[in-house]
């Protein structure tokens, strides 16, 4: 929520031959990994990331609210997939 | 462990889990601070073997056969400074100083590549004075100061006296002195409930707890009503207190002190009491600490002059003049909404500390960091029965204020033990202890209603304030009063009526903040005007332009009293005009690239009544010593407002000479007159026209000497920087001393200000930003604030504080937000947690001075720094409002509190 501030959300793609790694942390009260098909549509990350991070295991702090976090979740997690499987 | 500390060797134990910071202090070398002890702000920066460490957080065993090196270290045996620390002082790149020794040691260790970066490179040091501007200034080599000539100071940047001692660490804040011999060290435990009666306090562990020396509460003290805030007059504040209470009223409440031989030991003491609460029910929204039922926080009787305790108002105002109904009828457009202007914590980088002992001559002294010395001084000898005599309370250098420096919080405890002790006592505020147990600005909520015609003529305004004062009423007076005034009084309107109301609530206090209540009205009227305006489609400056208070208007708020606040002078039209200008002209940054990125501009104005209502006075004694130099005394502090050398640039104006032969003494109750204190922006208006009047009255001294003995008219005299003389001949100033001296006239004269009449100053702030309609960041593009501050007497220091407002404003908009639980207890008291400004935040600012003279502050200057912040979070939230067509009521606009409502934007 600041500048080079502590993080809300952090998000992490990595790319391999089938699928999409994606690493969520921060937002979360541990990290959560999905393994995802490449030129999955934001919606359907979206889905993913519901089905593997219920509301609660977002953090609630100063740093950045659980709907905003699982907000960003989604933007970020779309984004990342849409430009790993271009 | 073996170490050497700036390149002396030293052997010594830590204590078990001593950090750096405090071992190095213990060693002597004070020009370590102490800001938050949490690794968040940077002011104990040192290196170890040539790298910067926080060392709050760096064990002190691990220096074992390490080099340290402190600020005093860093510049070579034959007093050299190191680029860095020549840089800062160049680039004159502190107000209070407190931060400088810290930013100086990371600067100083920075590669290239990593100036290059300074965001990131700086991102763990914190400045809360300078907006960080004259910050980046150094690292850019650029040069602040200018030097001043004989009888042309004003006007000039003249570097600020301790301005060496604050780039080597020589710059002695509160506790930078070696401790008194037998020196105790005081800590409080503070109540975990917010709202509780104390059945029982069993003390005996927490005496018999190794290195206690005793233990005090509520049973101990005398039993006598008072407030910690600080005006001249102590009536206009409740009487609502007690040094030690058997209620608890807020999380965070002192309930017992304990002095001990090392603060491990006091704290350890505090951790062994056994306080028994009764819980009692509490309230924490002052519209339902309102309601009937509420849990009632007070009982003090009549005395306490609380208005109605049996509905925890504290007090109410109200005001009315016109005929609001008919100001209705008459609109063609209405806007009607509430506005929520959050709490902010002060965060002076200094705590609140003090230290108190028993002198040779058998009195008391209190070296402390205060707003107001004088004023505690006072309280002290009311509490403990003192006569005025023997009590001295005093400060050096001060690291910050902000008002929150304008209430006795430290300096009551110490003395108490010294006094029961009769040994040195030593009181330091922990960072969480400024969170929890210091005050803040008041949180309020403002409803309003105003109309205007469809050509942008206001009809009508109403408006309905709650502030919440908290568990005590301290400033919650003053501040309301001054939140009803100045905001509604800036604009012309023939029928307005506000209501207002401090409420008692279970929450800690309000109290002295920079801006005094009208940051958070006028947050509200500044953002309901531009509301207006877009509901009438007329132009956000335009409609202000119609509006405003004219030159020769009258200020009236809702109340149509005969009052001594006047126009001394009037900037707000070039003020606005410049801001317009600039915001027409598109200059700063263009917006991220993408679509998601909106763009938006927003204004807003202020007004600031330069003294306030209250009494203020000062005085002044100007003295020619027997070398040729000048001295002044003054009772005002210097707590990073540049007052000093304002002061010294006026004796050195009057009395022709440069700042370089003017000394002075301030903020020191034996050895300077008496003085109010330093706060309301009153330091230019008041202490620094009794500095003027004592400037005066000793040329005038001089003159009339040097002509009664030479037989001459006194007109044909005139003084330079090293003598007097009659256009034929001079006599140095040695000389003429000697002289007077031979026929026993002493050159010193003593003069008094008196605050009154009032001037305002003006105040526009225009910001254009980028908001990302899906994250919700915001990104400041372009902001200038334009400012009316009469004659500048000094540029790069006045600078200094309008880029600093600015950035405190950018803080309360866009950051600050103290989170408290269902319990009422503070959940982010620390500074990685309630995150002012860093660098990173701090936007360039660009200023504007408006060109005024006015007719009442000293030599045409006028206040400046308390409102600087004021018109900010308005113009932000107005900017948003242009960019996203959303509306924000609610401070701080961080991401996560706006991005659901970004959704439909653009």
């Amino acid at each position: 929520l600041t500048h080079l501030g502590r993080s809300s959300v952090l998000l992490i793609g990595t790319r391999s031959t089938d699928e999409i790694l994606l690493t969520i942390t921060a937002a979360t009260l541990r990290p959560v990994q999905l393994r995802l098909e490449p030129a999955l549509s934001a919606h359907d990350v979206r889905r993913r990331i519901d089905a593997a991070i219920p509301d609660e295991l977002y953090l609630a702090d100063v740093h950045g609210s659980p709907p905003h976090r699982k907000h960003l979740a989604h933007h970020f997690g779309a984004q990342i997939v849409a430009e790993l499987s271009a | 462990v073996k170490l050497t500390v700036n390149g002396k060797t030293f052997s010594a134990t830590p204590d078990p889990g001593q950090c750096l910071r405090t071992f190095v202090r213990d060693l002597g070398w004070y020009g370590t601070k102490k800001g938050c002890d949490g690794g968040d702000c940077g002011a104990c920066t040192v290196w170890v073997d040539g790298k910067p460490v926080h060392s709050c957080l760096y064990p002190a065993f691990r220096t074992e056969g390490k080099t340290v090196t402190t600020i005093e270290g860093l510049a070579q045996p034959d007093g050299t400074l190191h680029p860095m620390q020549q840089a800062f002082l160049d680039a004159q790149s502190f107000q209070c100083g407190y931060c400088a020794a810290g930013m100086i040691m990371t600067g100083a260790s920075l590669t290239d590549e990593q100036k290059c970066d300074l965001p990131q490179s700086m991102k763990g040091n914190l400045c809360r004075c300078t907006g960080y501007e004259s910050i980046r200034d150094a690292f850019a080599g650029k040069v602040n100061v200018s030097s001043d000539s004989a009888g042309t100071s004003t006007g000039h940047s003249v570097p600020n006296p301790f301005a060496r001692d604050i780039v080597t660490g020589h710059a002695r804040y509160t506790t930078d002195v070696p401790p008194l011999e037998g020196m105790l060290h005081l800590k409080v435990l503070r109540s975990p409930h917010a709202h509780a009666r104390i059945a029982a306090i069993d003390r005996s562990k927490a005496l018999a707890t190794p290195g206690v020396v005793d233990v005090f509460t509520w049973e101990d003290v005398p039993r006598k009503r008072y407030t910690t805030a600080i005006h001249e007059d102590n009536r206009v504040d409740p009487d609502d207190m007690y040094l030690l209470d058997n209620v608890a009223r807020f999380v965070g409440q002192r309930i017992a002190a304990v002095v001990a031989e090392t603060e491990a030991a006091a704290e350890e003491g505090c951790r062994a009491l056994d306080v028994t609460y009764e819980i009692l029910q509490a309230v924490f929204d002052p519209e339902e600490a309102m309601l009937p039922g509420a849990p009632r926080l007070h009982d003090k009787g009549e005395f306490s002059r609380a208005m109605h305790p049996e509905q925890n108002i504290f007090v109410e105002m109200h005001g009315e003049t016109g005929d609001l109904v008919a100001g209705f009828a008459q609109a063609d457009a209405i806007y009607e909404d509430t506005y929520y202007a959050s709490r902010q914590q002060h965060v002076h980088l200094e705590t609140m500390e003090s230290i108190s002992w028993r002198g040779e001559d058998g009195r008391y002294h209190v070296r402390t960091s205060s707003q107001g010395p004088f004023i505690v001084k006072s309280k002290l000898c009311f509490l403990f029965g003192l006569n005025l005599s023997d009590v001295h309370v005093f400060c050096e250098r001060v690291g910050g204020g902000f008002g929150g420096k304008q209430d006795m919080m430290s300096e009551d405890l110490p003395l108490l033990a010294t006094l029961k002790t009769g040994r040195p006592v030593q009181w330091e505020f922990t960072r969480e202890e400024q969170f929890t147990g210091a005050t803040t600005k008041h949180p309020m909520n403002v409803h309003l209603k105003i109309g205007a015609t469809k050509d942008g003529v206001l009809t009508a305004m109403q408006w309905r304030v709650v502030s919440n004062t908290g568990a005590y009423g301290n400033h919650g007076g003053e501040t309301l009063a001054n939140a009803m005034s100045g905001p509604w009084g800036l604009y012309k309107c023939p029928n307005k009526k506000g209501d207002g109301y401090a409420v008692y609530t279970n929450l800690q206090c309000g109290g002295g903040f920079r801006g005094y209540g009208t940051s958070q009205t006028t947050f509200a009227i500044e953002s309901a005007i531009d509301e207006l305006a877009r509901i009438l489609d007329i132009d956000p400056i335009a409609i202000r332009r119609t509006n405003m208070v004219g030159p020769y208007d009258e200020i009236a708020a809702a109340s149509p009293e005969i009052s001594d606040l006047t126009i001394g002078s009037y900037g707000l039209d070039q003020c606005l005009d410049a801001v317009e200008r600039a915001m027409r002209e598109r200059k700063g940054r263009a917006k991220p690239e993408g679509d998601d990125w909106l763009e938006g501009s927003g204004v807003a104005i202020s007004m600031l009544d330069c003294v306030p209502p209250t009494e203020q006075r000062s005085g002044s004694e100007v003295t020619l010593l027997e070398d040729g130099r000048y001295r002044f005394t003054v009772g005002s502090t210097e707590i990073g407002n540049g007052l000093i050398t304002a002061q010294q640039q006026v004796v050195a104006q009057v009395l022709g000479c440069s700042t370089d032969r003017v000394d002075f003494i301030n903020a020191d109750t034996d050895r300077t007159p008496y003085d109010s204190g330093t706060f309301a922006s009153v330091g230019m208006m008041v202490p620094t026209k009794a500095v003027e009047n004592a400037a005066v009255a000793l040329r005038e001294r001089m003159v009339s000497f040097a002509a009664r003995s030479t037989g001459e008219r006194p007109e044909r005299f005139s003084l330079d920087g090293d003598g007097i003389s009659n256009g034929d001949a001079s006599m140095s100033l040695q000389e003429l001393h000697a002289l007077g001296a031979g026929s026993n006239v002493e050159f010193s004269s003593f003069r008094k200000a008196y605050g009154s009449p009032r001037t305002v100053a003006f105040f526009a702030y225009g910001v254009r930003l980028a908001v990302h309609r899906i994250t919700g960041e915001i990104v400041i593009l372009y902001n200038i604030e334009a400012v009316d501050a009469g004659v500048v007497m000094n540029p790069h220091q006045l600078r200094g504080q309008v880029v600093g407002g600015a950035v405190l404003g950018i803080g309360y908009a866009l950051q600050e937000k103290m989170v408290y639980n269902d319990a009422g207890a503070v959940v982010n008291p620390t500074l990685r947690n309630y995150r002012i400004p860093a660098m990173a935040d701090a936007p360039d600012v660009d200023v504007f001075y408006a060109d005024t003279h006015d007719r009442i502050g000293p030599m045409g200057a006028k206040s400046v720094a308390e409102n600087t912040n004021n018109p900010v979070a308005p113009a932000i939230g107005n900017a948003l409002r242009d960019a996203t067509g959303v509306r924000f009521t609610s401070l701080p606009f961080t991401e996560d509190r706006i991005f659901d409502r970004l959704s439909d934007a653009g």
